[in-house]
């Protein structure tokens, strides 16, 4: 019995996997994504070279030797885009899963058991929302210290902020598949709340689940970039933003020095162009409607 | 009508509520972490040839005229009081100028900024994406869904220096930063006004198009679901023109997109904190991030004060133009 189910779900995950990949959208992004991943891994093994090492001439426009050319402080600035790439996808993941782990457990808690738990869980949802990101960021990173604090702070300090509007579409889901016949069905066989949490309504809101996280993964990337900019992350840790942040202190756009932040920038526009693409592909697969358009 | 009515108060007591809780996190926040106003001022002072003692006495007196030495609701119910009559008080940072007349300083540079370029990029956007969603399959989609895809990830940041490089650096036909020509003084001059206006040009596109992206992506999606319906489809079976049927599908479709920009409106007082930075434009982030910097408990409160308000305010007109706006809405209420 249970290795038929299980047979059924690999079916099934190799059936989607198709599908996936049968859409342009989907195969476009998963590309890019493949390629940076390729980058972020393969590059320091392709391209030894020090992103710390400030030995080299200071601000060379890219050439045969530094392919991305070296910032203003001497280091090469393609060794740097490598760990960059690494890291920035680092800060989305930590993101995309705190974030969906907060907001689910409000939502589902909300939705399940609704009356006075859903309107203070609700209410509280609501008065996080008014809170400015900004504000309670630069106010945690400096509490923490700046220097201090590493990439998993700064995808907490995001993902705090960010959980609530997930909470609430959650919450939504959860209270119209409350009152399907399925539910009933579960609650009349005397099944707790937590089993038809994880057994009844969680798979149905896997896809959506899925979706949002590729979204909020996006969401952690850029929001990083603006806490880097802002100057709140340390600045012994490389990201992306952290790139286009010191292209920003030493006002590179003003010296011409266009390699220092374009290169950087193009990537995190693909970086998030081919999670925006992922995204809507897997809602064009999974949700029929859509499909049809 | 009475259900209406009663919905209406229950919605203005529960956003008086949430206020009231708002402004007492952002009260506590600013304390609960390490330093204060007084510490940044003295901090300043002690590096000049100021006595220990008259330092000390120093930091004493400004400890009692920002009230510090007293707990934080009294401190809190003071603040209250104080702002029922107009007082925001005296910001910390600033010399002993008002916190009424830093906001008042800094607030229209925000809003000239800001709201036009919301307004600008929603109607552009939504024409787009209405299109692009209304022509389904034809080319005109295709490349309004590539440009929508790209424009919406591009950082705003990164256009804004990309084009302070392009166009006033690489061209120089364009200024790279701050609001006006600083030789001027602000007035209502036509050589003031075009001076603004060629300050104003980077900044507003470098937020007009990112913004214009993310409604093509919403809009599109909007609309071809709105296609899908079949009093769209019965009209068309009875061969209602083409340009009324998009009239439908546009109207029908722009609620959500409605509120989006409401939403975005109530925002725009906390104005752009980075293309602030980047454009040395005086506007309403560079305040808000020097109050923040400095700890400037006076300024970070007159500042959040109105901008919690505003943002509250503009959600529940949203909630009123919904129900304005989409007549299956209000019969919600009266059968409710």
């Amino acid at each position: 019995m249970v290795t038929e189910r299980l047979e059924v779900r690999s079916m099934k995950l190799i059936e989607l996997l198709y599908l996936l990949f049968n859409n342009k959208r989907f195969i476009i992004g998963f590309g890019i994504i493949f390629f940076e991943l390729i980058l972020a891994f393969m590059g320091p093994l392709l391209y030894p070279v020090d992103p710390f090492d400030t030995n080299n001439p200071p601000s060379l426009p890219p050439s045969e030797e530094h392919p991305f050319g070296t910032d203003r402080f001497g280091k090469d600035v393609f060794a740097l885009v490598v760990y960059g790439i690494r890291n920035s996808l680092y800060v989305g993941v930590l993101t995309g899963t705190f974030t969906i782990l907060i907001g689910l457990t409000v939502g589902l808690v909300a939705g399940i058991r609704g009356g006075i738990v859903d309107e203070v869980l609700m209410s509280f949802t609501n008065v996080v929302m008014i809170i400015p990101n900004v504000l309670l960021a630069i106010l945690i990173l400096t509490y923490v210290g700046v220097e201090r604090s590493g990439l998993e702070l700064v995808a907490a300090v995001l993902s705090i902020t960010t959980w609530t509007g997930f909470a609430r579409a959650v919450r939504a889901q959860i209270l119209s598949l409350r009152e399907r016949e399925f539910i009933y069905l579960s609650r009349m066989a005397g099944f707790s709340s937590i089993k038809i949490a994880f057994q009844d309504l969680l798979p149905h809101l896997a896809t959506f689940i899925l979706i949002s996280f590729v979204n909020y993964m996006n969401v952690g990337i850029n929001g990083e970039v603006g806490l880097s900019i802002l100057g709140l992350t340390s600045i012994s840790i490389v990201t992306l933003g952290k790139l286009l942040y010191f292209a920003a202190i030493t006002q590179a756009f003003l010296f011409g020095q266009w390699w220092t932040f374009l290169i950087p920038g193009a990537i995190l526009i693909l970086l998030s162009a081919s999670l925006l693409l992922i995204a809507t592909a897997i809602d064009e697969v999974f949700n029929p409607r859509l499909r049809r358009m | 009508m009475r259900p209406l009515i009663k919905y209406i108060i229950m919605k203005v007591f529960f956003l008086i509520i949430t206020y009231f809780v708002a402004l007492i996190i952002m009260f506590i926040l600013p304390r609960a972490v390490p330093g204060n106003p007084v510490q940044q001022l003295i901090a300043g002072l002690s590096t000049g040839a100021t006595s220990p003692e008259l330092l000390s006495q120093y930091e004493q007196a400004l400890v009692r005229a920002f009230e510090l030495d007293k707990p934080w609701h009294v401190q809190f119910l003071n603040f209250i009081m104080r702002s029922f009559s107009g007082d925001l008080g005296i910001s910390a940072s600033s010399y002993g100028e008002s916190v009424r007349a830093l906001i008042a300083r800094h607030l229209p540079w925000t809003l000239v900024l800001l709201v036009p370029a919301n307004i600008v990029s929603w109607f552009i956007g939504n024409y787009i994406g209405a299109i692009a969603g209304y022509k389904r399959g034809s080319a005109m989609e295709k490349a309004s869904i590539l440009v929508g895809i790209i424009f919406s990830q591009i950082p705003y940041y990164w256009l804004a220096m990309t084009l302070i490089y392009v166009f006033a650096i690489s061209l120089r036909i364009l200024p790279p930063g701050s609001a006006y020509d600083p030789t001027l003084k602000p007035s209502l001059t036509i050589e003031f006004v075009a001076s603004m206006l060629r300050h104003y040009i980077l900044p507003f596109l470098s937020l007009l198009i990112p913004a214009i992206g993310g409604w093509i992506i919403s809009m599109r999606v909007l609309a071809s679901m709105e296609l899908g319906s079949p009093y769209i489809q019965f009209s068309d079976s009875i061969g209602v023109r083409d340009k009324v049927l998009f009239k439908y599908v546009l109207r029908n479709s722009m609620l959500p997109q409605v509120t989006g920009l409401g939403i975005q409106l109530g925002f725009v007082l906390a104005g752009q904190i980075i293309t602030e930075q980047l454009f040395n434009y005086p506007g309403m982030g560079i305040l808000l991030a020097r109050a923040l910097g400095t700890r400037d408990y006076p300024l970070i409160q007159g500042v959040f004060m109105i901008l919690i308000a505003t943002i509250l305010l503009a959600n529940l007109i949203v909630d009123f133009i919904y129900v304005l706006i989409d007549p299956r809405i209000r019969l919600g209420y009266r059968t409710a």
